[in-house]
């Protein structure tokens, strides 16, 4: 994927050849496609009434969403520059004609696109160099962890503008700008989790449960959603959040 | 493994002991090594095989470091909701934590003959220079001060106006006696809680005494306990010296030593260690969805109810806690009587 959006720059760089060019080549070669896109432009329609939303996983090369009136997956094979959608599998439901009309759309522009572009977390999908869709990938997440005995406090807070510390219960937050690698870093690692299923896991020790150790818990809120783990040791969480609590706390501890 | 099995089939155990006995209903219970005996079932039953391996990947190697500590905290809350319901009183101590509702639940102390159950205690002190310099024999004798008061005394003069906690607050009828004090000169300056203390200096006889060490800890922990059922080489409480007796600031005032041998007594965090719905096995402590700190205003409101933020199994400031309650009580003393786990403490 790196590697192919490389080329991809390489070839615009090597037709309009400017210096701004060049700095976008280094940024995007660290961008990966896996993630969630709000759809902004569909066709010649940039004010779509409904946002249709496409997720991306280069794990599984699968891709799903929300089409305007249905949900649907399927998958993907990209190439270089080039990108092809497979079949996809839809759920049945009939909405207004507004969504249906959107919705039949969204259909006609995966069939059709065969290449991308990815920058500055804009995804634009074209065929033979013409547009039909724009997605701005969406990572509005926020991420709190908090950790608490009884001798001590500590909550990290990062959102894409923000690292805030909290350590004293009810004091007041020291904060920083959080930087784009780290953020980039972040979001990674999320893309890696399913947030929705954080709320399920089990800590592999309880010694907070005799004060043999911090409580711990990590929230994730997206969109309209909150996730909330169960409670695990400070400094064990459990091993499908293992990275990304390290993450978070390290970049918590560089705040002083 | 027979463990293990044990976990899987404590569902159907219950249901025959409702058909033999008395209606002991255990369905909530969990015990601290980890998946309890509801979620094992579930996940083994789950069609996902890779889950189901990670728990019990997890469950197996607990129960490998310690065989058998599951089914004997499991039998330990057997024997107290027996014990509980042989004093005919409700069985199932859900109700507070049992997600909101009334909150006024109020429990009478059971009558079980036993009068204040004395319990005899060792205190082992390590630190590089472990005299009096250290740690003053005024502060052994404040912190023993501060056991006897807070095992006994209501407190209910200090409750603010407003709370209905007033009749939950009991004398739960502990004494402590000072059976003797070690002192050790070790140049470990920080201990963690990985029970190393103890390893090093061996409590002396943990069946019938309480051994308190008091160490540097580190790490944020002003002390930490072992549940009753654990191995009896680690049986006992570990304290800060900096938080043992009367010394200086929030955490000054002993109650560091009452919350953990809250602990030692079977005793569960206010808030159950989890959410609104996670219990702490009893009735009259209001459900609440995380710890309390500092010196909380009353009310101080989650799960739709005031917090008991001064019952002294919160992370409340010293000064700010100031009460077991009846149901803690009765959750307590059944381990000092027959078959219980800390029977022959009190000679039974």
């Amino acid at each position: 994927m790196k590697f192919s959006l490389l080329l991809l720059m390489l070839l615009s760089l090597k037709s309009c050849g400017s210096t701004n060019a060049i700095m976008s080549i280094q940024e995007n070669t660290m961008q990966k496609l896996s993630g969630l896109y709000s759809v902004t432009t569909l066709g010649k329609n940039n004010t779509l009434a409904i946002t249709p939303e496409i997720n991306f996983d280069e794990n599984t090369n699968r891709v799903s969403g929300f089409s305007g009136c249905n949900r649907f997956n399927g998958s993907y094979t990209i190439t270089e520059n080039n990108i092809t959608f497979g079949p996809t599998a839809s759920t049945r439901m009939m909405c207004g004609e507004e969504a249906n009309s959107i919705e039949h759309n969204m259909f006609d522009v995966l069939s059709q696109v065969n290449s991308f572009t990815l920058k500055n977390n804009e995804l634009t999908l074209l065929k033979d160099k013409i547009v039909l869709l724009i997605a701005k990938q969406n990572n509005d997440y926020v991420i709190e962890y908090t950790a608490a005995s009884r001798g001590s406090y500590q909550q990290i807070n990062i959102n894409n503008q923000t690292v805030s510390i909290i350590s004293k219960r009810g004091g007041s937050a020291k904060a920083k700008t959080c930087s784009e690698a780290d953020w980039e870093k972040l979001i990674t690692l999320i893309n890696t989790i399913e947030i929705e299923k954080i709320t399920e896991l089990e800590a592999p020790s309880k010694r907070f449960q005799f004060d043999g150790a911090a409580i711990a818990r990590l929230t994730i809120k997206h969109k309209d959603s909150t996730y909330e783990t169960n409670s695990f040791d400070h400094g064990n969480p459990p091993k499908e959040i293992s990275v990304l609590v390290k993450e978070i706390l390290s970049i918590g501890e560089n705040i002083e | 493994m027979a463990a293990l099995a044990f976990l899987f089939t404590a569902c159907d155990a219950d249901k025959n002991e409702i058909v033999q006995e008395q209606q002991i209903d255990m369905s909530d219970f969990y015990v601290y090594t980890d998946a309890d005996s509801d979620e094992a079932a579930k996940s083994d039953n789950k069609k996902n095989a890779s889950k189901s391996c990670a728990s019990m990947t997890v469950l197996n190697r607990q129960l490998n470091e310690n065989p058998g500590l599951a089914k004997k905290m499991y039998n330990i809350e057997l024997h107290t909701r027996k014990f509980i319901a042989g004093k005919g009183k409700p069985t199932k101590p859900g109700g507070g934590g049992g997600g909101g509702g009334d909150s006024d639940v109020d429990v009478a102390p059971i009558e079980d003959n036993m009068g204040v159950i004395d319990i005899p205690v060792y205190i082992h002190i390590v630190y590089p220079d472990a005299s009096t310099k250290t740690i003053s024999n005024e502060q052994v004798t404040t912190q023993m001060a501060t056991l006897n008061a807070d095992f006994r005394d209501k407190n209910t003069d200090q409750l603010p106006s407003g709370t209905t906690f007033a009749n939950d607050a009991t004398d739960a009828g502990f004494s402590f006696s000072l059976a003797g004090t070690f002192r050790h000169d070790d140049s470990k300056s920080s201990w963690g809680t990985n029970n190393s203390v103890k390893a090093d200096y061996p409590p002396i006889n943990p069946e019938t005494h309480m051994n308190i060490w008091v160490c540097n800890i580190g790490g944020g922990i002003l002390g930490y306990a072992q549940f009753p059922g654990g191995s009896e080489a680690t049986d006992g409480i570990v304290l800060g010296g900096d938080y043992f007796g009367n010394t200086g600031g929030p955490y000054g005032a002993g109650r560091t030593a009452t919350h953990e041998v809250g602990h030692y007594l079977n005793l569960r965090h206010i808030w159950g260690d989890g959410r609104c719905r996670q219990d702490d096995f009893v009735a009259d402590t209001p459900s609440s969805n995380s710890s309390n700190g500092g010196c909380p205003a009353f009310p101080s409101v989650s799960c739709k109810t005031a917090d008991m933020t001064m019952n002294y199994m919160d992370y409340t400031y010293d000064n700010c806690m100031y009460m077991f309650t009846d149901g803690q009580r009765n959750r307590m003393r059944p381990l000092f009587a027959q078959n219980g786990a800390r029977a022959a403490m009190a000679g039974n």
